[in-house]
C-alpha cells in the first residue's frame, strides 16, 4: 500500500512537465542586448586610458634604467686610491 | 524570410534582423535557461549573454547546422558555465557548513524552483521534480530538459550536444532512472 502510494507520487512528479507552458522572456531584451553590445565590458578600459597607462609604464622604467646605468658608469670610472686605502696597504705588508 | 537571407542580413548587421531574430528565439533561449539554471535572474542574464554572443559570433557562423541548432548550442554552454560557477560558489559555502552543528547540517533540500508555466495543481510536483533535475549531471540534466521541457527529439538534442543518437538515448534513460531514485529518496523523507 504504501510502496503504491510512493510509485503514484514518482509518477505524477515525473509526468508533472507534461504540459507545461512557455515563459515568457523579458520585454525589454531587445534594447538591454543592443546597449550592452555598444557599452564596453566592464573591466575593459578605454583606449585613451590603455595609452596613459603604457605612456607611464615606458616613463617609470626608461627612468630606472637611466639612473641604473648612471650609478654603474660612476662605480666603474678608475678612482684614486684613498688615504685610508694605501694605509691600509701598508699596514698589511708590514 | 528565408534562414540563409536573414544570416546575410544579421551578418551586414542589419537591427531589423536582430530584432527578428530575438523576437523567433528570445523564448526559446530563455526556456531552455530558466529550466536548466532554475532561476530567473539568472536566466534572463543567459539570454542576454546569449544575444550578444549570437550578434558577435554571426560572421563565423559556418551553417554547418542550422540557426536554431547554433542558438541552442551556446544556449546550453552558457547556461552550463553559469552552472559551474554557482556550483563553485556553493562548494565555499558548504565548507563554512562543516563548523555549523550536525541538526544544521543535515537539513534536507528543499524545492525552490516554480517554474512560470507550470498549471497550479503541478507546481508542487514539478517543483520537487526540478530539485532532482538539479542533482543529475550536467548532461543528463541538460539531456532530459531539452527533451521534457522543449520537447525536442532525440535527433534535435544530438545535434544540439554533438553527440550520437545512442548516446543522447542513453542520458535520458540513465536520467530517468536517477530521477527515480531521487524522487523516491524525497517521498521516503518527506511523508
Amino acid at each position: 500500500m504504501e510502496n503504491k502510494d510512493l510509485e503514484r507520487k514518482i509518477e505524477t512528479a515525473l509526468a508533472s512537465l507534461d504540459h507545461i507552458q512557455r515563459a515568457e522572456a523579458n520585454p525589454f531584451l531587445f534594447t538591454q542586448v543592443m546597449e550592452k553590445m555598444t557599452s564596453p565590458a566592464p573591466g575593459i578600459l578605454k583606449p585613451m586610458v590603455v595609452w596613459q597607462l603604457a605612456a607611464s609604464i615606458i616613463l617609470v622604467v626608461g627612468l630606472n634604467l637611466g639612473l641604473g646605468f648612471y650609478s654603474f658608469q660612476k662605480n666603474s670610472s678608475p678612482q684614486q686610491p684613498t688615504e685610508n686605502a694605501y694605509f691600509n696597504n701598508h699596514l698589511y705588508y708590514y | 524570410m528565408r534562414e540563409e537571407d536573414l544570416i546575410q542580413s544579421l551578418q551586414n548587421g542589419d537591427e531589423n534582423a536582430y530584432r527578428s531574430i530575438m523576437d523567433q528565439y528570445a523564448n526559446m533561449v530563455f526556456n531552455t535557461s530558466l529550466s536548466i539554471i532554475q532561476n530567473t535572474a539568472d536566466a534572463q542574464d543567459i539570454t542576454q549573454e546569449v544575444f550578444v554572443e549570437v550578434f558577435q559570433s554571426i560572421k563565423k557562423f559556418e551553417q554547418k547546422s542550422s540557426l536554431k541548432t547554433w542558438i541552442y548550442r551556446i544556449t546550453v554552454t552558457k547556461t552550463l558555465d553559469e552552472v559551474k560557477k554557482l556550483k563553485s560558489k556553493k562548494r565555499g559555502f558548504m565548507f563554512t557548513r562543516v563548523f555549523k552543528n550536525k541538526e544544521e547540517r543535515s537539513m534536507p533540500d528543499v524545492p525552490h524552483f516554480h517554474h512560470p508555466g507550470i498549471e497550479l495543481e503541478q507546481k508542487e510536483a514539478a517543483s520537487i521534480l526540478f530539485l532532482a533535475i538539479e542533482k543529475l549531471p550536467d548532461k543528463q540534466r541538460v539531456a532530459f530538459t531539452l527533451h521534457k521541457v522543449e520537447q525536442l527529439s532525440y535527433k534535435e538534442i544530438a545535434d544540439i550536444l554533438k553527440m550520437s543518437l545512442a548516446s543522447v538515448e542513453s542520458l535520458i534513460f540513465r536520467a530517468k532512472q536517477n530521477l527515480q531514485q531521487s524522487l523516491k529518496t524525497y517521498y521516503k523523507h518527506h511523508t
